[in-house]
């Protein structure tokens, strides 16, 4: 094979395990919830998933990735022909197994030393307590001998389930037109699933295409047969009860004729992300024509007065702009997926690092159908997880601590996500002791970031949460001490123009609250004015805009604060950091734009604000490389280029009190 | 050119059974992620081989095998059946529902070669 053709294989093998991987993730949280009742489609599911990577990784020669596979395979298997009870062991066990998978499967196509799997390969060999496969396959009188033959192994045992809880059995035959018969065919499975299960499908087909298609499903189900003809009385179908006497019940009626179509049949394609960023930014650019256009067509407007062409150019530009934001919502839109799949991982952590630490977590999740941008989703789930250990390290008690505090033994964490305008809020709650807010004043003062005898409102205090290296654990542990601490969180978001804010209550719980942009590539941007020259601020980092008379500026120290409602705000005058001239409005007016990270909030003293526009944001050339508090360029309607600020990188400038290279203009 | 209908819901094990017959240099390959669009293809074209996995949702490859092998203008069709190893009872039925070959995954791109001419009598 080729190497271009290697490296698709290997792309299309990594898309494809990450769907397989989502889809193990997903079942065992189904089955998890109610491991003793769990539909045996579920169950089936997360089979066929390990088998198909067992396969597909097999073919691609990834022989630790397949044999672990093979051992989630083997076990489920076991589990879906019934051999195999489901029990709390067996969960966890297949869950460590899924998420080593994962990595194994990061590490096996990137070259990476692949992690160490003997020990779980083995355990998992364990909990397979096998028993001698199951008898001979008893198939009842009056079933369709050709149904037996193609029955798989896995049919047969649902068969035979079926039969020993009582079930009657049916087949529905059912004659569809060739063109749509696979929505008609789904439409009518998923009613008989209302009803019972559908153990298998068979077709079965005239000389040619216009003679249309014939499905015979066996279906299993604790309804008799009236109540069933009732189900499918209104669909074209015969239904033929099993056993003693096969009698038709339903007569298929004959289809009306409907004029032939050759639609595809596929419901959705794979397209590889980069291909969408690509189209992305395309828009990006058609984003600032438009822009462009908008602005010539004001122009026109104003030299030339409200008369043919200029009001026929800005209707034009009307029209453009509106189809170009049609645009825009559609490629985004495809471009979302529900954070769910965010959640669903967390909680396998969740799960996992609990039993490391012996604490009993219960997840709580809302909000789970919210969706993101695909990249967002993949950037946040390293914060994420930062904060979750968090939570379960230092925010959750241990069972004998939350006795004593009169709470449930069983600690909740609580992961929702809510879209509010163009941002998406996460947060993760815990109901554990909250931050105690004079032990982190204690540290900070150990750990030389607090002042002594200095006042600190709790805010100041719970802020020095955020400076790097702060660590407010007894001990070092394995789960959070690793010298990175929610100052990585924090920068974490700024750079992806989010905010993370924390509330707390002592004994009560914390919550840290993520606000993020719901995609990176187009964003919202307050365009604000500093002497001559024009700066974009993300609107995602931005908390308040606020105006000030000048007089209200005090120093304190070498720096400029201003007092807002009870709090000390550190100001930055970007005309001191981009060097250029600041003009104070001749009535003595400035306005302050807050953004902020948690409670760590930085004031930006700007001249004016020009108004707030959509931006698509590229990196600046090599000559601004490097500059602080640059994060990119953009293009304005009137095609002048801006600088777009890097408020994460600001606010670290201000927090460090270093001077900052100026820019020239 | 003969035309090789393949049929796998992996989309990696397509792509690897499409790169081993595109080798051969004789055939023209089309793809079906499922039984379904399996059994859509079927008319749109001649089609000279058939390739299906086993273990497929909704309709499985036993069924595909059925469906070909008792339809009066598909029948004469030769069929491989590409499965990883699972039950040999699944692959008895297949190759007694008329598929003329069983091939086990992972495959040895070469072994899977030598079959398609085995079966074509090429």
């Amino acid at each position: 094979m080729s190497k271009r053709k290697q490296d698709d294989t290997l792309r299309e093998f990594l898309a494809e395990s990450e769907e397989l991987l989502e889809t193990l993730h997903h079942s065992l949280r189904i089955i998890e919830k109610a491991p003793q009742s769990v539909n045996p489609e579920t169950i089936n599911a997360m089979f066929r998933a390990a088998h198909t990577l067992k396969g597909m990784s097999g073919v691609m020669g990834l022989a630790a990735v397949s044999d672990l596979s093979h051992s989630l395979e083997d076990v489920m298997d076991r589990v879906r022909m019934g051999k195999l009870a489901m029990s709390q062991a067996l969960l966890d066990v297949l869950g460590d197994g899924v998420e080593t998978l994962g990595r194994l499967i990061q590490s096996a196509a990137s070259g990476r030393p692949l992690p160490e799997t003997t020990e779980l390969v083995q355990r998992l060999r364990e909990a397979m307590t096998a028993q001698p496969s199951g008898g001979t396959v008893e198939y009842p009188s009056g079933l369709d001998p050709e149904i037996i033959k193609v029955l798989t192994e896995y049919e047969g045992h649902r068969l035979q389930e079926n039969l020993k809880a009582k079930h009657a059995l049916f087949e529905v035959r059912a004659q569809f037109r060739f063109e749509d018969f696979d929505k008609a065919l789904s439409q009518l499975t998923a009613k008989l699933q209302t009803a019972g299960e559908v153990i298998t499908t068979l077709p079965s087909s005239g000389i040619s295409p216009k003679d249309g298609i014939g499905f015979t499903i066996l279906v299993g189900s604790q309804r008799d047969a009236e109540g069933i003809a009732e189900l499918l009385a209104d669909d074209h179908v015969e239904l033929v009860p099993i056993g003693a006497e096969s009698r038709a019940l339903l007569k298929s009626t004959p289809l009306p004729e409907v004029e032939a179509s050759t639609r595809s049949m596929s419901q959705s394609i794979r397209v590889d992300i980069a291909k969408l960023d690509g189209l992305l930014n395309m828009l990006g650019e058609l984003v600032l024509s438009k822009s462009v256009i908008a602005q010539i067509a004001r122009d026109f407007m104003q030299t030339e007065g409200s008369v043919g062409p200029a009001v026929e150019l800005h209707k034009a530009a009307q029209a453009l702009e509106h189809r170009v934001s049609g645009l825009q919502e559609g490629l985004i839109e495809i471009r979302m997926i529900p954070v769910a799949q965010l959640f669903d991982r967390s909680i396998r952590a969740i799960k996992k690092i609990a039993r490391d630490l012996n604490k009993e977590i219960q997840v709580v999740t809302s909000g789970e159908e919210t969706k993101l941008d695909k990249s967002m989703v993949e950037a946040i789930a390293d914060p994420l997880l930062h904060l979750i250990r968090n939570a379960l390290d230092h925010g959750i008690e241990s069972r004998e601590a939350r006795r004593l505090a009169g709470k449930p033994d069983v600690g909740t964490i609580h992961l929702s996500a809510e879209q509010k305008g163009n941002t998406v809020v996460i947060t993760v709650a815990d109901d554990g002791c909250g931050i105690n807010v004079p032990k982190v004043y204690q540290i900070a003062l150990a750990k030389m970031l607090a002042v002594p005898d200095k006042e600190y409102s709790q805010k100041e205090i719970i802020e020095f949460l955020f400076k790097p290296g702060f660590s407010t654990a007894d001990s070092v542990t394995e789960l959070s001490g690793r010298g990175v601490g929610l100052d990585v969180v924090a920068r974490h978001l700024a750079r992806l123009n989010g905010l993370v804010d924390v509330h707390t209550d002592l004994g009560q719980g914390t919550r840290f609250i993520l606000t993020l942009p719901i995609t990176l590539v187009i964003i919202k941007a307050l365009i604000v004015r500093v002497g001559p020259q024009t700066y974009a601020i993300p609107i995602s980092a931005v908390a308040e805009s606020v105006m000030v008379e000048a007089r209200d500026v005090v120093t304190v120290g070498r720096r400029h604060v201003i007092h807002l409602r009870d709090h000390t705000l550190a100001l930055l005058r970007l005309s001191d950091l981009f060097g250029v001239e600041q003009v104070t409005a001749p009535d003595g007016r400035l306005y302050i734009i807050v953004v902020g990270l948690a409670e760590k909030r930085l004031g930006l003293v700007v001249d004016a604000i020009e108004g707030q526009q959509e931006i698509v944001i590229k990196s600046v050339g090599a000559m601004l490389q490097g500059i602080c508090g640059i994060a990119g360029a953009t293009e304005l309607g009137n095609r002048k280029t801006i600088l777009v600020l890097d408020v994460g990188a600001l606010i670290d400038e201000a927090v460090a009190q270093q001077p900052v290279a100026p820019l020239a203009a | 050119m003969k035309r090789v209908l393949i049929v796998d819901d992996s989309s990696t094990t397509r792509a690897l059974i499409v790169a081993t017959i595109d080798d051969m240099e004789e055939f023209e390959t089309i793809e079906a992620p499922n039984g379904f669009e399996a059994l859509k293809r079927l008319p749109q074209q001649p089609i000279d081989l058939i390739v299906t996995d086993i273990n497929m949702p909704d309709i499985n490859g036993l069924e595909i095998v059925h469906f070909v092998k008792h339809h009066p203008q598909y029948q004469s069709i030769p069929m491989i059946i590409v499965s990883t190893e699972g039950s040999e009872e699944d692959v008895r039925k297949g190759l007694d529902l008329g598929a003329g070959a069983y091939v086990k995954k992972p495959f040895d791109p070469e072994f899977l070669k030598a079959t398609i001419r085995r079966v074509l009598n090429l």
